[in-house]
């Protein structure tokens, strides 16, 4: 056992807040860092000190190693928490923590190091003997053509050190392979510091279910009930849930003994994630890959749990045994969890990122509605990172209830003038086949025409006018006031009179 | 009769205003409202129809969002039909879809190129774009140097397409 | 607004006759004011020197803020009373700007009889408190008076409108949240006492000032005590033993310097926020208006033009031009300020009455202040208006003009003779200021109207004694009848018994009114609360 007193939260955003705001709990000290670009950023409101880490360009900042590790030992930390993207999975940086006498607050590095390498991943679960998508690695072109055209087209080339989708890229035809493989490479040196890159049979008909589990440094491990995040735009998901719709729960428990089965393989503690491809036509997984973090949709997972993932994050790096068994566990499971990713871009133009100041900001509140959020009103969305304003996440007793106060949740959340991904949001909770549970990671391009461009005929068209109307007025009779207090009064103007 | 633009349709209406008390009659049916101002929000009240109906509102220069039960709006004075420009800038030259880096430029004013060459990479919330050309031609013109920083719809490659 | 178009002819003799005249009348006022502003004889003055005391007017421009102005109240109060013995009510009141704040200031002459109290200088007093109550604002008094005038003590000490009404007047406005400061720089005895006593905070001057009850000499008769003024109530008394002073000056100039520091912790006054434009000049020259007033006011002119030299850019947007039109109503800008104008052209018609009543209830609900612009003679006489009913329509008018929330500000420009003095806002209807314009005139009746309503009496005893009177003495009757009216409605009579609020040369009308304006808007507008109309 040892005992942390005081973490750095090498990250930004909501995950930095989320992090921080657990660390208050458990009553460690909360150290921020933040770019140039991040310094009015919300963020470092929660942090109990806050340091300037560099240029607004990633790579000079939340990716610059040395400089992190530079503040957390200046600031006295004893731990480091990477938060997911960023430097999260870079084994290197873990072990760099680790020989500056830090704690890293997640796997160990070289377990890391076969596991963020995907190649190297579906070696181990091979071991486990956990079926594995079809695909390989790309010594040469030759080579990977000659993998490409064995497994048939369309194939997907993956970024071997990421997730996210970033570097991933899908090929059609093989005169395409060479110019995507090279973009994905570049991506992924952009993204993660590696350009390696690896190829994979892309099955049509998916679903992308997913296992959070839990192992402490005794070898006791947890999983959770499956995650389904199969609404997806550009590889990226936007709405996860928790149970899935799709598999039953035979299943689901066949699939979390295979995640601890890999977890443990690899030598894994600390809180992980292992991704499965599941064809509900065959009913068949594939090991996809084990993200060794925390995850962005993680909150899914503990509103059926009650679980503080983060919390127990930081007892396993603090060498303490997991406390609960999975029977235990499995009995503190209820009711039904969705999160929905609030992204900045423009649905209907093609995601187009929003960039800009966020004027009006107004969050849904309730019983069981929780945002994780980076923003606040007058915050600006930045060029430079990712453009995730919030997740939403709510907790129902049935995925009925789920959807539906869902819904109203993203009703009630008003952004302006930046636009977001909530009223695509809307649209696909009120689409019939994701409400019945019938969807894949296809959903939004099948669906195209019902969820995007959708001008549907308002109730309030006399209300808003109305409104429109009086401000109008209003601001008429503001600059009126406004004009007339500028003007001197005539006894501070007219000087020496006397009559 | 007076028009607006709600949500994108134009919508003729009439409406006069006593303080707060407000009269519209819209597609033949008259309402009245009376406005209360809670900051951001407000109550519109219909005492006619016994409805009362909050609105969040943000104004942004001369649009207006609302957000009325499910629904979020915009109203805006009548937008002048801006496409005649877009029609103009057809094919031959290539613009930022979005705001982004420009990570590579393939090809020098004066190089011949053809429909579906990557000309430009733009990096975008970290994700690469590669912007293509939609005609056979020649570079004309290229305004932006790799790393700079671009907005929306900048336009960045012209191509000659010749004929 | 439209500009209002003259027919003034600039060039004509009328105009240039008129011009000369009124340019007299107006140096005529002025060089008497010149004269009222030197204060008592200069046997007094020398004294004051001596003692090394400050003349009034000299603290008062010590005390209020550099280079900006002094709107003086009654400057000819008691002109031409008491053997001219007390120049201006030996009492000098006004407002002026203190450390950014509107203040009214009231300040005793020294020079003027020790600066006692004669009975103009008890009202010229109460005038400037009631303003300072009507539009909200702080007082400074500067002590210097040894009390009521004795010999006239009758007139000055016992009624509801004399001199204990200013204590009255301090404790209301001290609770209004008017502050009440006294600078005292020379004796309060007895009554006197109790202006400083009764301020919110008090300065005294070491070794110039006191303050008591009693003074030696009466302390002398009264018990046999043997004490000078400054061991029974000097400033050092008051600030170390009795408490009754707050600050003690070793001279007169830190004494202001300690009132100005005062009022400039005071929080800001908040004005009432009145629709405001960027001011202009009038277009038509404000010195045009000598040519304009006729010597023999019985000869009519166009109020309009009067108006089209005062307000802004001569813009002036006209109500009801086509009805009732005697009487000339309209808004216009005055310093950028929206305000209501009623004007009169000639007698007052039943529609004219009912015009101004509907006009000032206009601007009652929109908030505009009112201008009142009189050269009135009087309501129309005679079987027809009789039975017309304009009495009630004259009611009208002077229930709106009474219970209008508005600030009314009254300038008599011509005639003001009986009930239409009233009905155009006169003394009696509380506007916050009303000035006089020199050639103006003000009394019940017209003085040939007078003489022969008065003569008419004594010809028709003359006749029942079988006496017919010749033209000649009929005209003898009524020759001192007619002096002794014209006499008592001239500006210098009414401005030197407090009915207005000073006598002001024409061409800075404009002036005081903005400068009016601005002090009526420390009082917030209320919604208007109108009596019964008689329909």
């Amino acid at each position: 056992m040892r005992k942390i007193k005081k973490v750095l939260v090498a990250n930004r955003g909501e995950i930095a807040i989320r992090i921080m705001k657990t660390l208050k709990l458990l009553g460690i000290g909360a150290v921020g860092v933040y770019s140039e670009a991040d310094k009015l950023s919300k963020h470092i409101s929660y942090a109990d000190e806050a340091y300037h880490i560099g240029e607004p360009e990633a790579l000079k900042s939340y990716l610059n190693m040395e400089r992190i590790i530079d503040v957390a030992k200046k600031a006295n930390c004893d731990a480091i928490h990477p938060g997911y993207g960023f430097l999260a999975e870079n084994h290197i940086f873990a072990k760099m923590v680790e020989d500056n006498g830090l704690i890293w607050v997640g796997p160990p590095h070289d377990c890391m190091r076969n596991l963020g390498d995907k190649i190297n991943s579906r070696i181990i679960a091979q071991k486990a003997n956990i079926p594995t998508t079809p695909g390989g690695t790309i010594e040469d072109l030759d080579k990977a053509h000659e993998l490409a055209d064995k497994l048939g087209y369309p194939i997907l080339i993956k970024a071997s050190a990421g997730g996210g989708g970033k570097g991933m890229r899908i090929v059609h035809d093989s005169k395409d392979l060479e110019e995507s493989i090279k973009i994905a490479r570049k991506e992924a040196q952009a993204a993660f510091s590696d350009p390696t890159v690896y190829i994979e049979k892309y099955i049509e008909d998916a679903h992308h279910i997913e296992i959070q589990f839990l192992l402490d440094k005794f070898g006791n491990g947890l999983y959770f009930p499956e995650r389904e995040c199969s609404v997806q735009r550009r590889y990226q998901k936007i709405i996860e849930e928790s149970p899935s719709p799709t598999i039953d729960r035979h299943t689901a428990q066949e699939i979390g003994q295979a995640a601890i089965l890999i977890a443990k393989t690899a030598g894994y503690y600390s809180a992980g994630t292992v991704e499965f491809i599941y064809d509900k036509k065959e009913k068949k997984y594939y090991f996809l890959e084990v993200n060794a973090r925390i995850q962005v949709e993680h909150p899914v997972t503990e509103e059926i749990s009650g679980v503080d993932l983060v919390a127990l994050q930081i007892d396993i790096a603090e060498e303490k045994p997991l406390e609960i068994s999975q029977n235990e566990l499995n009995l503190r499971i209820n009711g039904h969890a969705i999160e929905s990713r609030i992204y900045a871009e423009d649905p209907d133009n093609n995601f187009m990122p929003s960039i800009g100041k966020i004027e009006h900001y107004r969050e849904p509140t309730g019983n069981g509605i929780r945002v994780d959020s980076g923003f606040f009103k007058g915050s600006e969305v930045l060029i430079h990172y990712d453009p995730l304003i919030a997740k939403l996440i709510v907790k129902a007793p049935n995925r009925t209830m789920a959807i539906r106060k869902m819904y109203a949740a993203l009703s009630d959340y008003h952004i302006a003038p930046v636009k977001t991904i909530i009223p695509l949001l809307k649209n696909i909770f009120q689409h019939e086949k994701f409400v019945n549970g019938d969807y894949n990671t296809r959903f939004i391009e099948t669906y195209a025409a019902d969820l995007f461009n959708t001008k549907k005929d308002s109730k309030y068209v006399s209300e808003a006018i109305v409104m429109f109307n009086y401000l109008k007025h209003k601001k008429h009779q503001a600059e009126v006031d406004e004009y007339s207090q500028s003007l001197q009064p005539y006894w501070d103007t007219i000087g020496y009179w006397r009559g | 009769m007076e028009k607006l633009q709600v949500n994108g349709n134009i919508v003729e209406y009439e409406i006069s205003s006593k303080e707060n008390e407000f009269t519209i009659t819209l597609n033949a049916e008259k309402n009245t409202y009376s406005v209360f101002a809670y900051g951001d929000e407000y109550l519109l009240f219909n005492a006619e129809e016994n409805k009362f109906q909050v609105l969040d509102v943000y104004r942004d220069k001369n649009k207006v969002f609302l957000w009325a039960g499910d629904e979020e709006l915009l109203v805006e004075e009548e937008q002048e039909d801006i496409s005649a420009e877009n029609v103009e800038l057809s094919e031959n030259i290539i613009k930022s879809p979005m705001p982004g880096i420009i990570k590579e430029i393939k090809f020098e004013e004066g190089d011949m190129v053809k429909k579906g060459n990557t000309i430009i990479v733009l990096e975008s919330m970290k994700v690469l774009n590669e912007l293509k050309s939609s005609i056979d031609g020649v570079i004309k013109k290229i305004h932006v140097s790799v790393n700079a920083q671009v907005g929306p719809l900048e336009l960045l490659v012209e191509i000659d397409g010749g004929e | 607004m439209a500009r209002i178009i003259s027919n003034i002819n600039v060039n004509s003799d009328e105009f240039k006759k008129r011009y000369q005249f009124n340019k007299k009348k107006v140096e005529e006022i002025e060089a008497v004011r010149a004269e009222l502003s030197k204060g008592g004889p200069p046997k007094a003055h020398e004294v004051n020197q001596k003692r090394r005391k400050l003349f009034c007017r000299e603290r008062i421009e010590k005390v209020i803020d550099k280079n900006s102005p002094f709107l003086e109240i009654a400057p000819y109060a008691g002109y031409d009373m008491y053997n001219n013995d007390a120049p201006s009510g030996g009492i000098v009141t006004g407002i002026g700007k203190i450390s950014g704040k509107d203040v009214m200031i009231i300040a005793n002459d020294q020079t003027v009889k020790g600066g006692t109290y004669y009975p103009m200088t008890i009202k010229k007093h109460i005038r400037a408190q009631t303003i300072a109550i009507q539009n909200n604002l702080h007082c400074l008094y500067l002590v210097d008076s040894g009390g009521v005038f004795l010999p006239m003590q009758d007139e000055v000490y016992p009624d509801k409108e004399h001199f204990g009404n200013f204590f009255y007047n301090q404790a209301v406005m001290s609770s209004m949240g008017l502050l009440q400061v006294a600078v005292v720089t020379g004796l309060g005895t007895a009554g006197g006492a109790y202006v400083p006593s009764m301020c919110d905070q008090v300065i005294m001057v070491k070794n110039q000032s006191a303050i008591f009850i009693g003074g030696p000499p009466l302390v002398k008769a009264a018990t046999g005590e043997e004490i000078d003024a400054e061991n029974l109530g000097g400033a050092d008394v008051h600030t170390r033993i009795s408490g009754v002073a707050d600050y003690l000056a070793n001279n007169e100039e830190e004494a202001l310097k300690k009132a100005r520091e005062i009022f400039a912790h005071l929080p800001k006054q908040e004005k009432f926020k009145l629709d405001r434009i960027a001011p202009q000049e009038p277009y038509y020259d404000t010195d045009e208006i000598y040519g304009i007033i006729p010597e023999d006011l019985s000869i009519p002119f166009d109020i309009r033009e009067i108006i089209a030299r005062i307000v802004d850019a001569s813009e002036f947007e006209e109500f009801k031009p086509l009805y009732g039109q005697t009487l000339v109503t309209g808004f216009a800008r005055l310093g950028g300020y929206l305000v209501g104008i009623i004007g009169n052209n000639g007698i007052i018609f039943p529609e004219s009455s009912q015009k101004a009543a509907h006009f000032i209830e206009l601007c009652s609900l929109r908030k505009v202040p009112l201008i009142f612009l009189q050269n009135i003679t009087g309501f129309i006489i005679g079987k027809k208006y009789e039975h017309q009913g304009m009495a009630k329509d004259g009611a009208k008018w002077i229930t709106a003009v009474s219970t209008t929330n508005v600030p009314k500000i009254t300038v008599i420009v011509g005639n003001s003779y009986g009930a239409g003095n009233y009905a155009m806002a006169g003394r009696g209807y509380n506007p916050r200021f009303l000035w006089m314009w020199p050639n103006a005139k003000i009394a019940v009746m017209g003085p040939k109207q007078a003489a022969e309503v008065l003569s008419s009496v004594k010809i028709a005893q003359l006749e029942r004694e079988g006496k017919q009177l010749s033209q000649e003495e009929i005209e003898a009757i009524q020759k001192p009848i007619i002096e002794e009216y014209e006499k008592k409605s001239t500006a210098f009579y009414s401005s030197a018994r407090l009915w207005d609020d000073g006598i002001i040369d024409p061409k800075k009308t404009r002036d005081y009114l903005i400068l009016a304006l601005e002090i009526a808007l420390n009082k917030k507008i209320e919604d208007v609360k109108f009596g019964i109309f008689r329909m």
